[in-house]
């Protein structure tokens, strides 16, 4: 056997290392009992759950947790779960309500009852407004009421007549008469009887004259003062309307309150309270004493509207046999987390009142855990600040966001803060939490307590069994079809698969979920009973069809040859490197032509993605690698002298990652050796400036994606993929592609350094450095190492000016 | 009693402070359902000139207690308002009892007026007692007819 072909053998991956299959579910696959839940925290999250009830148990200021970890596992699912727990132990927290603020109407109040008492103070309150409403009315149609008012009114009339009749009397005495017209009074002087006219005035003696001139000044002013005391005659019988009114309310109101304040009087912000709507009521008896009809139809000014001053807002109602609460506020923006006020439009103006007030679900968890989803936190406007302003305050402050920065345009409230004791839960993704820690100077102090779940488990023995028994649990929570052996193994194989790593398994339960219900649906459309193996492959070849519509026009073109990919013959310079696509849902990979071109230079590698800014940074950190290891294993002691260019051909992104730089570096090699590299295999890893390879991401979709271009072009059992040695424990290959290696289709290699790829690529000997410090004569490397002496030797001619036109 | 039959019209003299309706219905009860002419006077006092007349004359406002000069233009108003007060409802009256009414307004010292009152042909005149006396009821009761003073209260002024 040539020594490349037993390398070439050597370095196969055994066809059991491509698919770890699942054989066994151990002992504790066990169905479970009837109604048994298996938490995720019996395989996996152990840390997190430990970290949660740490988190849920420890009530001190800023213990508040941040949950992290990827969607779809069950992250909220335990978060409830564990909560609900730790809540079933507190008592039902108090009821909140808020009431008007009798002596300032624009701070409403905040009452505070036992759990339970809110609702019922709140019908309480109800049926008292019902009672007034008939009760004052009625008393002031009572005839002992009509008779005291009437005497008032006769006092008052009586007293007017009095000061008329007197001015008229000493008017008489003094023949000047008093005549009314229909706005005032007109003072004359009479002469038997009859008014006086110029004439007859003439002709009177001076004397007399400025006597009767005297006299009606006199009567005038006298007149004059009686008309400006009327108003003071008014507001004292006003006052002593207003004082009959509020006697009789009194009374009523006394009677109608005196089994309230009784079932009250434990309560002491209650009995305070009822003491000044009492006060209220009897202030205001007048305004009870209005019909009910409006003056004007579209004013609401009538005892009713009255009324409701005395009504109450629930804003936190809590049942006393109940326990703390756990609330899940889906959408936490500013009003659904703090609370609003609400305006009602009347006469084109918007009004509120203390009945608008709403409480949000920082109110609604008092007392319990609230459950936000932090990236909803973020997005909403104001809330997240609001949110910290809570739970720095420990209150909670009702108010418009305008309000808070000064905009208010509107008549708005400014109700009483209530006192916050809440933990909150906050779950998001990873990048979240190290974002807030790092830009949130406040986000440590309140959230101490982080919860990291874990993306996968342990391929345990014990984990693999437990994992079984979940999925039959998962089965008929969803009502599926009972899962066969055949089909929990190949279940687990599809979540070592999604874990992309055959020792783990994904513990996103949502898409675990996905592939059972998706089973299900493939079992119950053949008729079956359960679920099977093939049910599960069925459900993920469907998957893998109606997500692959870009991999299939991708394929289609390298088919059809619009995007150029050798798969046999060879190259200088050209090698087939391995790229993986995500689509979010749904990942696959692809061959992509690499080349590379050299010549004289100053040791410049140029990254075209890079020069055009299409490669990302480590991508460019790649290549940068790449040019180190050029540099150090050839020619250490000659400068190096060579321009070279690297491209992905026909790549119209972004290029990123660093998991091409083995494939990169062996065109390079190639292109500087001219020692072809074979098309029927492909590359994928990254190297070390000492040229050992390194393990890279998408492993199996990347030889998948190659495999599939192969076998439509025929497999002959020259085509094969190489990878990093290190990524070997990370193959869950599909069946196809196993079963082709098995039948000596196809080849998986894994390799370790650099020389193993060159080798596996050109079918020539890499070769390793002698004692007397040269590479084997036509080994790769020393070929190259020659070329690039080469080149230094050309570029010192050059330098010594040889080398005019370059 | 007049004969009812032969009520064609009917004189009714009221003053400022006479009370309408009273007076109305002792026309309305003579007249007993014949469709008579109403010829109403209404006779002027003039006090309201009297108190104009004099210099120092004032009125002081029954809601303010402010004095504002009592002018003639203001006692003429106030026999306007009056007279105007007193059409409107023996207009009133009148459409009410389905009789036709005509309004004459009158001073004392109106001698034509009084003059054509006297010579207009009429079955019944009305005053009330109050006129008693003075020579304008004795000039407008000189023509034919019955004449019938109706005792009310004046109302003050």
């Amino acid at each position: 056997m040539p020594e490349t072909l037993e390398r070439d053998t050597q370095l196969a991956v055994p066809v059991r290392r491509l698919r770890t299959i699942c054989d066994s579910l151990g002992d504790a696959s066990e169905a479970p009992a009837a109604g048994e839940t298996v938490s995720v925290s019996q395989f996996g999250q152990a840390r997190a759950v430990e970290s949660l009830q740490f988190g849920i148990g420890l009530e001190r200021e800023g213990y508040n947790v941040f949950v992290l970890g990827p969607p779809g596992s069950h992250r909220h699912a335990l978060v409830m779960e564990l909560a609900e727990a730790r809540a079933s132990e507190k008592d039902a927290p108090d009821d909140w309500c808020y009431v008007n603020n009798f002596k300032d109407p624009e701070r409403p109040r905040a009452l505070r009852l036992p759990a339970g008492r809110g609702a019922i103070l709140r019908d309480d309150m109800r049926a008292l407004i019902q009672d007034i409403r008939i009760a004052i009315p009625a008393i002031f149609e009572e005839d002992d009421y009509r008779n005291q008012l009437k005497a008032l009114e006769t006092e008052l009339q009586k007293e007017i007549k009095e000061q008329w009749e007197d001015i008229r009397r000493k008017a008489a005495k003094e023949d000047i008469a008093v005549l009314q017209t229909p706005s005032g009074y007109v003072l004359a002087p009479l002469r038997d009887g009859k008014v006086i006219d110029d004439e007859e005035f003439e002709k009177l003696p001076k004397e007399k004259r400025e006597a009767i001139q005297e006299t009606i000044k006199r009567l005038g002013e006298d007149l004059q003062a009686r008309i400006e005391s009327l108003p003071k005659l008014r507001k004292k019988q006003y006052e002593r309307v207003r004082a009959l009114d509020q006697e009789v309310t009194a009374h009523a109101v006394t009677v109608l309150l005196k089994d309230l304040k009784a079932r009250y009087a434990d309560v002491a912000d209650v009995a305070a309270y009822l003491g000044e709507a009492e006060q209220d009521i009897i202030d205001h008896a007048q305004e009870f004493r209005q019909p009910d009809e409006p003056v004007l139809p579209f004013l609401r000014q009538d005892a009713s509207s009255l009324l409701v001053n005395y009504e109450i807002n629930l804003v936190v109602s809590n049942q006393p046999d109940n326990h703390a609460p756990v609330v899940y506020e889906s959408n936490p923006s500013y009003p659904n987390l703090v609370g609003k006020v609400e305006h009602r439009a009347e006469m084109g103006a918007l009004l509120t009142d203390f009945r608008m007030v709403r409480g949000g679900a920082l109110l609604q968890a008092n007392g319990g855990y609230l459950v936000l989803d932090v990236h909803r936190v973020l997005g909403r406007p104001f809330a997240w600040e609001a949110l910290k302003q809570a739970l720095f305050t420990r209150q909670v402050r009702i108010e418009a966001p305008a309000d808070t920065l000064g905009f208010a345009t509107t008549t708005t409230l400014k109700p009483e803060p209530i006192p916050l004791d809440v933990k909150i839960i906050l779950v998001g993704e990873r990048w979240l939490y190290y974002l807030l820690s790092l830009y949130d100077k406040e986000f440590g102090g309140l959230f101490k307590v982080a919860v990291d779940f874990d993306d996968d488990v342990k391929r345990t023995v014990d984990n693999v069994g437990t994992y079984a028994r979940f999925i039959d649990i998962r089965a008929r929570e969803q009502e599926l079809l009972p899962f066969d052996s055949t089909a929990v193994k190949r279940v687990i194989e599809q979540r070592a698969r999604a874990a992309e790593d055959s020792e783990r398994l994904s513990m996103n339960i949502r898409s675990l979920d996905d592939l059972l219900v998706e089973a299900d649906y493939w079992a119950r459309r053949r008729g079956a009973k359960e679920i099977i193996a093939a049910d599960v492959a069925e459900a993920v070849a469907h998957m893998k069809k109606r997500l692959g519509r870009v991999e299939t026009r991708i394929m289609e073109a390298i088919e059809r040859d619009t995007l150029l990919i050798d798969t046999s013959g060879e190259c200088v310079g050209q090698v087939n490197g391995l790229s993986v696509v995500d689509l979010g849902d749904y990942r696959f990979g692809h061959p992509v032509r690499i080349t590379a071109t050299t010549r004289i230079g100053t040791g410049d590698v140029v990254d075209i993605e890079r020069e055009v800014k299409l490669g990302g940074a480590i991508h460019s950190k790649g290549v940068l690698i790449l040019s180190s290891a050029l540099t150090s294993r050839y020619a250490p002691n000659t400068p190096l002298s060579l321009h070279a260019s690297i491209v992905f051909e026909q790549s119209y992104g972004g290029v990123e990652g660093d998991s091409a730089s083995v494939a990169e570096l062996c065109a390079l090699m190639s292109s500087i050796s001219k020692v072809p590299i074979r098309q029927n295999m492909a590359c994928t890893g990254s190297i070390n400036q000492l040229g050992r390879v390194q393990a890279v991401g998408g492993v199996n979709e990347k030889i998948e994606g190659f495999f599939e271009i192969c076998r439509k072009r025929a497999l002959d059992g020259s085509h094969g993929v190489i990878i990093p040695r290190d990524n070997v424990k990370h193959l869950m290959l599909r069946e196809d592609v196993v079963q082709a290696v098995r039948d000596k289709k196809f080849t998986v290699y894994a390799i370790e350094t650099i020389d193993e790829a060159i080798e596996l690529l050109t079918g020539s000997p890499a070769g390793l450095r002698g004692d007397d410090g040269e590479f084997p004569a036509d080994s790769v490397n020393r070929k190259v190492e020659k070329q690039l002496i080469r080149y230094a030797r050309q570029r010192k001619h050059f330098g010594e000016g040889g080398g005019k036109n370059d | 009693m007049t004969d009812v039959g032969n009520i064609r019209r009917v004189m009714l003299a009221v003053t400022e402070t006479s009370p309408l309706d009273k007076l109305w219905q002792s026309l309305v009860e003579q007249v007993a359902g014949a469709q008579a002419e109403v010829v109403t006077v209404f006779v002027t006092d003039d006090t309201w000139h009297r108190v104009a007349s004099l210099p120092f004359a004032v009125e002081i406002s029954r809601i303010s207690g402010t004095c504002v000069a009592f002018t003639r233009r203001r006692a003429e108003q106030l026999g306007e308002d009056a007279a105007g007060r007193a059409r409107q409802r023996l207009e009133q009256l009148a459409a009410e009892t389905g009789l036709r009414l005509v309004f004459q307004m009158l001073t004392t010292s109106e001698a034509k007026q009084v003059q054509k009152l006297t010579e207009l042909e009429r079955d019944l005149l009305i005053a009330p007692s109050v006129l008693k006396g003075l020579p304008l009821l004795s000039e407008l009761a000189r023509g034919d007819g019955q004449v019938l003073l109706v005792e009310v209260d004046e109302q003050p002024t």
